[in-house]
C-alpha cells in the first residue's frame, strides 16, 4: 500500500511581507484558514529551502495516548526523529502502522515502550491502535527541521527560519492533497496567512 | 293433461324458478366476496412475504457486511494485505473469503485498480462495480445483487482500514438454490431469482418451484399478478432487486392459491350443496302447496265432467279455500239449475205444443217404456184425418188448428178411459197405445167419436180418419218398428179406403224386399242386366199390320228374373225410374232401327211413368235417341197412365205437348182404371186409348163389359184415337173385340212378350214373310 505525495499546488496564497531588510533569521508566522475563514488547527505546515540541504535538528518527538486518543493528532517530525509512545491510559494499546514511510507495530503495552520508533523516511504515516479501531493519528515525515502544527487560533509560527527562499507545504488531514507555495523568509518575522480547502471527512472518532 | 299445462306443475315451476334465481345470484354474490376476500388475503400474505423478504435479503447482506468488517478488521489480515506481495494478498483474500462463504472477493485500491480478484471478474485491471464503489465511498459500505459471468450474487464493498481506508474489499455470495430455499423458509413464499437475457429469454438463476412449474414461469410473462404454472394457480409478483452493469435480477415471489382458496372452494361446495338441498326442498313443498288448490280442483273437476255426461246428483266437497268453496257452490247451483232446465227441455222435446198432447218423440219414449217395463202385449192404433189438407185449405189453418185440438181432445179422454197415451205424432196424425190385444171396445169408441159431427166456427164438419193397427210384440219388436207397422197398416187402409186395417206382415216382407233392390237396381242398369221384350199389338182388321209394346225385364243375378211390377213401382218411388225410362228409349230406338232395317218395321210403344212427364228434358232426351239410332220417330209411341197426368197436370201436359209437337205418337195405357173421364182425355195430346185387361177380360161373358168396351171404342173413334185392347187371351176375346170396334189387340193369344230376336221371328212368321 503506497501514497501518493505531494502534487501541485493551485491554492491562492496571499503572502504579506512586512520586513523589507533582511534579517539572518526570523519567525514565519503562517495563519490557516478554511473557505468559510474559520481558523483551522492541526494543520501541518513545513518550508523546505530551494537551495541547499536543511539541517537535521532535535530528533525526539512524542505521541501521548491519552483516554484512548492519540495525542496529539498531526504530528510533524524530521526524518530521522525517534518518536516515543507513552501510554498514560490504564488499559493497553497495540499501536501500529502500515504506511509505507514506516511499517512497525507496537504490541500489547503500558506505560512507555523503551525503544522509541525511528521515521527514518519522509512521507505521511497513519497511526492506528490495533485495540482502539478509532484510535488514528498522522505523523507527517519531513526533511526539514522547520516546521509546526497550527492550534487552536489557526495560527502556526514557525521559528528562527533562516532567510531565503522555501518552498512552503500546508497539510491537513481534511485537505484532498498538500498546498505548496514559496516564501520568501528575510530578517524579520512574518507572517503568511493561508487559505485551505477542508474537502475531506473528519475521520477522528470517540471510542468507548 | 300434460304435465306443462298444469296449475300444479306451473306453481311448482314459479317457486322453484324464483328461489333459483334468489340462490343463483347469492351463490355468485357470496362466491364473488368470498374470492375476493381470499385473493386479498393471498395478496396481503404476498405483500407480507415480499416485506420479509425485502428485509431478509436486506439482513442477508448486513449480515455479509458484518462478517467483511469483522474480516478486514482482523490485523493479521490487514498487515498481509497491507504489505504482502499479490500471489500472498490473493491467497490471504482467498482463505478469508472462504470463512465466511463468499465465492467472489476482490481487493481494489483507493485509485480504483485492482490488486487481487479470484475470479478474474476485473477487466484490464478496473473495478468491475464502479456504481457499488461509488454507494461505498459515500456510505462506508455498500451492497448489492449482480450478474457476474452468468451467476446471480450477493456483492458487499467494504472499506480496508489502517487505520484510514487504505482499499476495498468486494465478497460475493452466489444466490443459490440454498438461498432460496432460506429465503423460502422464512417468508413462505416460492422464490426465483431470474434474468433476461440479450435475446429477451429468462433463465432462472436459483428457484424453489417444482421444475415444470419453473419451466411454465419462464415462458410466462411473469409480471402478472395471477398466474396458472403447469395447472396451479398462484398470486405472483415481480421484483427488480438488481440492475445497472451485468443485467438486472428479478425475484420472482409467489403463494400457491390452491391451499389458500381451499376454504373457499369448499365454502362453495357447501353453498352448492345447500342451494341444491333447499331447490328440492322448494319443488317439493310447492307441490304440496299447489296440491292444495288443484286437488279439490280436481275434485271439481271430476264433477263438473259428471254434469257433462249428464249426471246432476253429484255431491259437490266443499273444498276449505274460499275462493274454491266459492266454485264449488256455483258448479253445485249450476248442477240443479242444468237439471231443471233439461226437465223444462225435455217436456218441450217431448210436447207437442198445439194441443199439448205427447208428440212423435214423448210417444217413442212411452211406447218404449211399456215394452220394456209391462209383461202385458201393447196395442198401437195410428189415426190418420182424411182429406184433411183440403180441410185446411178450404177453411185455413186456424181451423185446421182447432180440428186438431177438439179431436186429440176427445180421443184422449177416450183413450184415458182405457189408461193409454194418446201423441200427435204431426199434422193430421194421431197415435195410442193401450195395453192387451182387446182393443174392440177403444176402437169402436173412436169409430164412434168419428161418426159425430164437429163444430168448427159455426160450421159442422165430418171428419174421418184412416186407422192402422200393430201389436207388440205379434207385430214388431221395437216402439219405432211397432209405430212404423201401424202407420204402414194406416196406409193400407187410406189406399183401400177400408177405415181400419191390421198390420200385415207378408206386405211388410214385400217392402223390404223392395229396400234391397236399391242398391241391386242401380247395379242392374250399370250391368246391363236389364232387357227388353215386346209384346205384338195386332191388328184385328185382319191386315196382318202389327205394332209392338216394349216392356223392361230384369235378369236379376240371384233372385232370377225379377217381374216389373216388383221394382218399377220402387223406382218410381225413389226417382231411379228416370235412368231406367231413358235406358228403355235408348234400347227400343236401336232395337227399332234393327227391326227397321231387317225389313219388318214396327212401331213401338215405350211406357212413361209420371216422373217421366215431369222431365222437362225427356223430349230432348227422346230426339236425340231417334237420331242417335237412325229410327224415324213415326215408329215409337210413347204409352202414359192417366194417374200420371193427374199428378201434376200442368207440367205433364207441357211435356206431352212438346212430344206431341214433336210428332211423336202418345198414347193412354190402362184406361178404365181411373176416374178420368173421355172427356178429360179429350185434352191429351194423345192419338191413342189402351183399354184395361179388367174390361177386355170377360167381354165376351159380360154384355155390360162389352158395352163398355163398344161405347168407349165409339167415343174415342168419333174423338179420332186408335183403340187398343189389352188382355186378349182367346180367339173369342179377338173377335168379340173387332166386332166390338177395337182397331188392335194385345195379349197371349197372339205372343207373349219374347226377347228382341224372337219377337222378329215371330213377326216374320206372322206377317208370312
Amino acid at each position: 500500500m503506497k501514497y501518493d505525495k505531494i502534487a501541485a499546488c493551485t491554492g491562492v496564497v496571499v503572502l504579506t511581507s512586512l520586513l523589507s531588510v533582511p534579517a539572518r533569521a526570523a519567525d514565519v508566522t503562517v495563519t490557516v484558514s478554511d473557505g468559510q475563514g474559520l481558523a483551522v488547527a492541526d494543520a501541518a505546515v513545513y518550508l523546505l529551502p530551494l537551495q541547499g540541504r536543511a539541517p537535521r535538528g532535535g530528533q525526539k518527538g512524542s505521541i501521548e495516548q491519552i483516554d484512548k486518543t492519540f495525542v496529539p493528532y498531526v504530528s510533524i517530525v524530521q526524518a530521522g526523529t525517534a518518536v516515543s509512545f507513552p501510554n498514560k491510559d490504564n488499559v493497553r494499546h497495540h499501536v501500529y502502522s502500515f504506511s509505507a514511510p514506516k511499517v512497525f507495530d507496537l504490541k500489547l503495552y503500558s506505560g512507555t515502550p523503551s525503544q522509541p520508533v525511528v521515521f527514518d523516511k519522509p512521507g505521511l504515516v497513519a497511526l492506528g491502535c490495533n485495540i482502539h479501531d478509532w484510535m488514528l493519528a498522522y505523523v507527517l515525515v519531513v526533511e526539514t527541521p522547520w516546521f509546526a502544527v497550527s492550534k487552536e487560533r489557526g495560527s502556526v509560527v514557525v521559528e528562527n527560519v533562516p532567510a531565503g527562499d522555501y518552498n512552503m507545504t500546508i497539510w491537513h488531514p481534511r485537505m484532498k492533497e498538500e498546498m505548496m507555495q514559496q516564501v520568501k523568509v528575510g530578517a524579520s518575522a512574518q507572517t503568511v496567512r493561508a487559505r485551505i480547502i477542508l474537502s475531506k471527512p473528519d475521520l477522528r472518532r470517540q471510542g468507548g | 293433461m300434460r304435465l306443462a299445462k298444469t296449475l300444479r306443475f306451473r306453481v311448482t315451476l314459479l317457486f322453484t324458478t324464483l328461489l333459483a334465481v334468489v340462490l343463483g345470484v347469492s351463490f355468485f354474490m357470496v362466491s364473488a366476496a368470498n374470492l375476493g376476500i381470499f385473493e386479498e388475503q393471498a395478496e396481503q400474505e404476498l405483500e407480507t412475504g415480499q416485506r420479509v423478504f425485502n428485509r431478509l435479503l436486506e439482513q442477508n447482506s448486513k449480515l455479509l457486511i458484518q462478517a467483511t468488517q469483522v474480516l478486514v478488521g482482523d490485523f493479521a489480515f490487514r498487515e498481509a494485505l497491507a504489505t504482502a506481495d499479490g500471489p500472498t494478498m490473493l491467497s490471504a483474500l482467498q482463505n478469508h473469503a472462504k470463512r465466511l462463504g463468499a465465492e467472489l472477493v476482490l481487493l481494489s485500491d483507493l485509485q480504483g485498480s485492482v490488486p487481487a480478484d479470484n475470479l478474474g471478474v476485473a477487466r484490464d485491471g478496473v473495478y468491475p462495480f464502479p456504481d457499488l464503489m461509488q454507494a461505498a465511498r459515500k456510505d462506508g459500505v455498500a451492497s448489492g445483487i449482480k450478474v457476474v459471468k452468468g451467476e446471480a450474487y450477493e456483492l458487499v464493498v467494504v472499506p480496508v482500514k489502517a487505520p484510514v481506508v487504505i482499499g476495498w474489499i468486494t465478497l460475493g455470495v452466489k444466490l443459490t438454490g440454498k438461498v432460496a430455499k432460506d429465503l423460502k423458509e422464512m417468508s413462505d413464499l416460492e422464490v426465483t431469482f431470474l434474468t433476461k437475457d440479450g435475446k429477451g429469454n429468462w433463465h432462472s438463476f436459483a428457484s424453489t418451484l417444482p421444475a415444470e412449474q419453473l419451466k411454465d414461469l419462464l415462458s410466462h410473462p411473469t409480471h402478472e399478478k395471477r398466474l396458472e404454472l403447469a395447472g396451479a394457480p398462484y398470486q405472483s409478483r415481480l421484483l427488480p432487486i438488481a440492475g445497472g452493469g451485468g443485467g438486472h435480477v428479478y425475484a420472482v415471489l409467489q403463494r400457491p392459491l390452491l391451499e389458500i382458496l381451499a376454504p373457499f372452494y369448499a365454502l362453495q361446495k357447501a353453498l352448492l350443496a345447500l342451494a341444491i338441498a333447499s331447490l328440492l326442498l322448494c319443488i317439493l313443498a310447492s307441490f304440496k302447496v299447489a296440491g292444495v288448490v288443484t286437488t279439490p280442483l280436481h275434485r271439481l273437476v271430476a264433477v263438473a265432467k259428471k254434469i257433462r255426461d249428464g249426471s246432476y246428483a253429484e255431491k259437490v266437497e266443499r273444498p276449505e279455500t274460499s275462493e274454491l268453496a266459492e266454485l264449488a257452490d256455483s258448479l253445485d247451483h249450476m248442477q240443479v239449475a242444468i237439471a231443471e232446465r233439461e226437465q223444462e227441455i225435455l217436456a218441450l222435446a217431448y210436447r207437442d205444443s198445439l194441443t199439448g198432447l205427447v208428440n212423435r218423440a214423448g210417444f217413442l219414449s212411452e211406447l218404449g217404456r211399456r215394452l220394456e217395463n209391462s209383461t202385458q202385449s201393447q196395442t198401437v192404433m195410428l189415426l190418420d184425418l182424411d182429406r184433411f189438407q183440403q180441410l185446411n185449405d178450404t177453411l185455413g189453418h186456424v181451423a185446421g188448428d182447432r180440428v186438431i185440438m177438439r179431436i186429440g181432445f176427445w180421443l184422449h179422454a177416450e183413450v184415458a178411459r182405457f189408461g193409454g197415451v194418446l201423441a200427435r205424432l204431426g199434422g193430421d196424425e194421431f197415435a195410442f197405445v193401450v195395453s192387451g190385444t182387446d182393443y174392440q171396445e177403444v176402437l169402436q169408441l173412436v169409430l164412434q167419436g168419428f161418426e159425430r159431427q164437429l163444430a168448427v166456427d159455426e160450421r159442422k164438419l165430418d171428419v174421418r180418419a184412416s186407422i192402422g193397427i200393430a201389436s207388440y210384440p205379434e207385430h214388431a219388436a221395437t216402439a219405432q218398428d211397432l209405430l212404423r207397422c201401424a202407420d204402414e197398416a194406416m196406409y193400407v187402409s187410406k189406399r183401400k179406403k177400408c177405415t181400419v186395417s191390421v198390420y200385415d206382415a207378408a206386405k211388410r216382407q214385400f217392402r223390404e224386399e223392395h229396400l234391397s233392390l236399391l242398391g241391386d237396381l242401380k247395379e242392374a242398369l250399370n250391368q246391363e242386366q236389364l232387357t227388353l221384350h215386346y209384346q205384338p199389338k195386332v191388328a184385328l182388321d185382319g191386315s196382318r199390320h202389327c205394332e209392338a209394346e216394349a216392356l223392361v225385364r230384369w235378369e236379376h243375378p240371384v233372385r232370377g228374373f225379377v217381374p216389373p211390377f216388383e221394382f218399377i213401382p220402387f223406382a218410381e218411388q225413389t226417382g231411379y225410374i228416370r235412368e231406367i225410362t231413358h235406358w228403355v228409349i235408348a234400347r227400343a230406338c236401336i232395337d227399332g232401327a234393327e227391326l227397321l232395317a231387317a225389313g219388318t218395321p214396327v212401331r213401338i210403344s215405350v211406357n212413361l211413368s209420371t216422373r217421366d212427364l215431369l222431365d222437362a228434358a225427356l223430349p230432348a232426351f227422346v230426339d236425340s235417341c231417334l237420331t242417335m239410332a237412325g229410327l224415324p220417330k213415326q215408329y215409337l209411341c210413347l204409352e202414359i197412365t192417366e194417374s200420371g197426368v193427374m199428378e201434376d197436370p200442368d207440367r205433364a201436359l207441357e211435356t206431352l205437348h212438346a212430344l206431341r209437337n214433336m210428332g211423336m205418337a202418345l198414347a193412354i195405357d190402362d184406361y178404365g182404371t181411373g176416374y178420368s173421364s173421355l172427356a178429360y182425355v179429350k185434352q191429351l195430346p194423345v192419338s191413342e186409348l189402351k183399354i184395361d185387361r179388367a174390361f177386355v177380360k170377360e167381354v165376351v161373358e159380360s154384355e155390360a163389359d162389352a158395352m163398355i168396351v163398344r161405347s168407349t171404342t165409339e167415343l174415342a173413334h168419333s174423338l179420332g184415337f186408335k183403340v187398343v185392347a189389352e188382355g186378349v187371351e182367346t180367339q173369342e176375346i179377338s173377335d168379340k173385340l173387332h166386332e166390338l170396334g177395337c182397331d188392335f189387340g194385345q195379349g197371349y193369344f197372339y205372343s207373349r212378350p219374347v226377347p228382341l230376336a224372337a219377337f222378329a221371328a215371330w213377326l216374320r212368321k206372322y206377317q208370312g214373310l
